[in-house]
């Protein structure tokens, strides 16, 4: 090996990059069961761990009037079949190192097993059993139960959580996206076994649900697993219930969750924003990481870089089966509230009133094509993909295009969409912190309802 | 010149015991500027994970100036000679990348995971701000600020969170594990130019760092890139002053009561234990599997199963260079109290002391064990933080495969040994929260 370091090296450049290697999203397997069950699997031979998924394709949104049906039933899944107790479940999967996890998203009810290899017929056998023979013993369900009011009552002290709670029924107001998924203490308190059977029976079914398989495994070993337990299942086909989206576009009255003596506001500014199928979906997507989805963004680089008014700010579109939420979200000192509202009202109103410049999409565009290759380093995060083109029936080849279609994005194609999906009229401005501190400042901004936790109003300004 | 001045060691080990095999090979060697690297291939995705970690963290700094090292932190993102201002995060995303960085009270860790065929760019730009101290005032004035943030975010706004820094500061009343890596507002606010500039010369020379890239590599190649970027930055002029390390053994329990605004009762509790890589700490990890890991662990079992008397339980192992700290915390349900809890938890400790634990769960506990080291290997950051992390606290990068087979070598009168030793009263503060009472 020769090489010189006799001439001085010359750093005021940026190094040129090599050339880039071809990204193709993996290719994997998918298998069909007679009776409407689908099962996938992204195989890696890398490490000897299999990941087991199993998804049903409707979730929170069904929780009707029990806000956290979704979520305690699915809890409840782990908690004893007509094979296992409880403790079974806990002591079979502990014992071979395994993890078991199950939740609810607004659009889908998980459960995940993880083990190694040679223990895969055990995980399969606790995945399977959770699923198909669940009996959600009254016991467990006062266990589950308490401790859920236990929890509320622990994130009630958290400012974050109030933020949130009270941002998303200004948002959403009795639309079910405006409850908290995890429940409130009422409806905790409401629910019966009835419930949970029923959430289970309806919203789980062999033609609304799937398996994924990540890891050591093969199509061939997958499918013995799948036609031994899946295979005969019985139950009604997905027929998906209508519930509209929602529609509100009025402006939200400034809120404040009045904590007295907090030294930081967590701030929630935003509204309604898009679904996840939406054809603009990708472009809006490209919009926010630019607005505030990136250390880079314009919101924390405003906020944090430029004025050191917090650790971090960002903004989000909770892309769901029907639109979601658009927020910006962070945490700041009481002196400077007023002052990053004011600054996040500039950055909403920038965004759709100016193109963005040249470099800013040449670095948004690069950082997501980039990140993408980063993000499916291990098959677990490839299975996820996967689970995202079946929730929202996405085209196969998605994310085969993913990186091509991102770097297709233009200036005009982000200030159409922040045009079309950012709305600086319809905002909800929520805070949780010290009304006597930040009050007085944020009414310029509008009228001002102090609340207390349960939302009742304190006082108005 | 000759590559490897400093010898290139080829290091393998091989899997530990049954019939799982998974072994990281890696390379290491020297730059004449004391530089250690270490390089790790692995082809399988288009992505490397680069690693510096500075082995310099809260422990190196003095008191009246503490938060220094994880001010520091923030403000080598500020931009260096070459790079200006807000620049760097701005190139690592622009080549579709990530990065970020941690403190410690040990150390200060800066990592990057880029698409392979932006390595270079990387490397240039860890080189520059490892080559020259080109902090603004501007800069230092802003991250003040936003670490002062960061320290409301986590600990004066968050129910509970001063607990973290009030046990460390009873578990170490004196020494330099005394202060939190996040430091004093006074501190912050005092903190200048001098200060930060004297702090860099000292620490965050080349001799005092280890560099590690794995991923999708060529190994030739990337050694020449290291040492095209890295043999030029001159190794540091000041000593790296010697630590002697400061604790005071305690003697008794300390115990305090705190009122504030929490939602409910909560007890923490830390003992303090023999510090990482020692005999005793593998057996305490051990121990903590039988305690916590899991829903069939045995505090799950008494403290949320059987009575649930709390709504959450934590069991945690903190272990750092010159010591260890030994955690438990729990927040009380409604209606119960934490002393209630406390008498729970000391009940497992007791059994623990008195007997040993079952076959079964030993068993258990090692089949954690053989699958979490897996699972860490999943990822190339992952693994180069921990090459990282072996190569700064023990010059031995090779216990990213070897750790494993002490931790399974533990035995279970071991375990009792650990307890009956370092889990005992007057190892350990107590912190007991109540509500504020609303009026």
């Amino acid at each position: 090996m020769t090489y010189s370091t006799t001439t001085p090296l010359d750093r005021s450049k940026p190094p040129k990059p090599g050339l880039p290697s071809k990204v193709t999203f993996p290719k994997y397997f998918e298998g069909r069961c007679d009776n409407g069950f689908r099962y996938f699997v992204v195989e890696n031979h890398t490490l000897p761990i299999v990941t087991i998924g199993f998804v049903a394709k409707e979730g929170a949104l069904f929780d009707g009037d029990l806000p956290g049906l979704g979520s305690v039933t699915s809890e409840l899944l782990t908690k004893g079949t007509k094979n296992r107790t409880a403790t079974q479940i806990a002591e079979e999967i502990d014992f071979v190192g395994g993890s078991l996890s199950t939740n609810v998203s607004w659009d889908a009810s998980q459960a995940f097993v993880s083990v190694l290899k040679h223990h895969l017929a055990t995980g399969f056998n606790i995945l399977q059993d959770i699923i198909l023979n669940p009996v959600f013993p009254e016991s467990e369900i006062a266990r589950v139960k308490a401790q859920r009011l236990a929890s509320i009552q622990q994130l009630k002290a958290e400012p974050g959580y109030l933020a949130d709670v009270r941002f998303l029924s200004s948002v959403f107001g009795g639309h079910p996206y405006g409850q908290p998924s995890s429940g409130t203490e009422k409806s905790i308190a409401k629910m019966t076994r009835r419930d949970f059977v029923k959430f289970h029976k309806t919203h789980c079914t062999p033609g609304s649900s799937f398996l994924v398989f990540a890891g050591d495994i093969d199509p061939r070993e997958a499918e013995k697993y799948v036609s031994r337990r899946f295979a005969r299942w019985r139950g009604k086909m997905y027929a998906p219930s209508a519930i509209r989206a929602a529609s509100k576009k009025e402006k939200g009255k400034i809120c404040i969750v009045d904590k007295p003596g907090a030294v930081q506001s967590a701030l929630r500014v935003g509204h309604i924003g898009i679904a996840r199928n939406s054809r603009d979906f990708l472009k809006a997507f490209v919009m926010n990481t630019l607005l505030g989805g990136y250390f880079s963004s314009r919101i924390n680089m405003n906020l944090r870089e430029v004025h050191g008014y917090t650790y971090g700010g960002k903004s989000t579109f909770d892309a769901r089966m029907l639109p979601g939420v658009f927020e910006v979200a962070t945490d700041v000192r009481n002196d400077v509230t007023s002052e990053t509202v004011n600054e996040i009202l500039i950055e909403l109103n920038k965004i759709r009133d100016t193109l963005p410049s040249k470099d800013e999409m040449t670095m948004v565009k690069n950082y997501l094509a980039g990140l993408f290759p980063i993000q499916l380093e291990t098959p677990q995060q490839v299975a996820g993909r996967v689970i995202v083109i079946e929730l929202y029936n996405l085209p196969k080849n998605y994310y085969r295009n993913y990186r091509d279609d991102i770097m297709k994005v233009t200036a005009r194609d982000i200030q159409a969409v922040a045009k079309k999906y950012i709305h600086p009229d319809r905002l909800s401005i929520v805070l949780s912190g010290s009304s006597k501190e930040i009050a007085g400042k944020l009414k310029k901004f509008g009228e001002v309802a102090v609340l207390d936790p349960e939302g009742n109003k304190i006082s108005e300004l | 010149m000759p590559s490897g001045n400093h010898g290139t060691a080829q290091t393998r080990n091989t899997g530990f015991t049954g019939n799982i095999k998974v072994n990281v090979d890696f390379n290491q060697f020297r730059l004449e500027n004391g530089l250690a690297v270490i390089l790790r291939r692995d082809n399988s995705v288009p992505v490397v994970g680069i690693d510096i970690c500075y082995h310099v963290g809260s422990k190196n700094e003095k008191k009246g100036k503490t938060g220094f090292a994880h001010l520091f932190e923030h403000l080598m993102f500020e931009g260096s000679e070459h790079v200006t201002k807000g620049e760097f995060d701005r190139y690592i995303s622009l080549a579709g990348g990530y990065n970020n960085a941690y403190t410690t009270e040990d150390v200060t860790n800066y990592y990057d995971v880029l698409p392979s065929n932006q390595l270079s760019l990387a490397l240039w730009l860890e080189s520059d701000r490892m080559l020259k101290f080109s902090v603004t005032n501007e800069s230092l004035s802003t991250q003040r600020e936003v670490v002062k943030e960061e320290k409301r975010w986590r600990v004066d706004n968050r129910p509970y969170g001063d607990a973290p820094e009030k046990m460390q500061a009873l578990i170490f009343p004196v020494g330099q594990y005394h202060w939190p890596v996040i430091g004093s507002m006074e501190d912050l606010d005092s903190a200048s130019m001098e200060d930060v500039r004297g702090f860099y010369e000292r620490y965050y020379r080349p001799n005092n760092a280890v560099l590690v890239v794995s991923g999708d590599l060529e190994m030739e190649r990337t050694e020449r890139l290291i040492r095209k970027y890295f043999s030029d930055i001159p190794p540091g002029k000041m000593p790296i002053p010697d630590l002697n390390f400061e604790d005071k053994q305690l003697s008794k329990e300390t115990v305090e009561e705190l009122r504030g605004l929490v939602p409910s009762p909560a007890v923490f509790v830390a003992y303090k234990v023999p510090p990482e890589g020692s005999d005793e700490y593998y057996a305490l990890i051990q121990v903590a599997k039988v305690l916590s890991d899991g829903n069939s662990s045995r505090l799950y079992k008494r403290l949320l199963y059987d009575t649930q008397a709390v709504s959450d339980f934590d069991v945690a192992i903190e272990g750092m260079e010159k010591s260890g700290v030994y955690m438990f915390s729990a927040f009380a349900a409604p209606g119960r109290t934490e002393k209630e809890v406390l008498k729970m938890f000391d009940t497992e400790v007791a059994r623990l002391q008195d007997s040993l634990v079952s076959e079964y769960e030993f068993e258990k506990g090692r089949n954690a064990t053989i699958s979490s080291y897996i699972g860490r290997l999943s990822t190339n950051s992952g693994v180069a933080d921990a090459l990282a992390h072996y190569h700064t606290f023990f010059e031995d990068p090779g216990l990213i495969n070897s750790e494993v087979e002490r931790e399974l070598s533990v035995t279970r009168q071991e375990m009792r040994e650990v307890v009956q030793k370092f889990l005992r009263n007057d190892r350990r503060v107590v912190l007991f929260y109540h509500p504020d009472v609303k009026e």
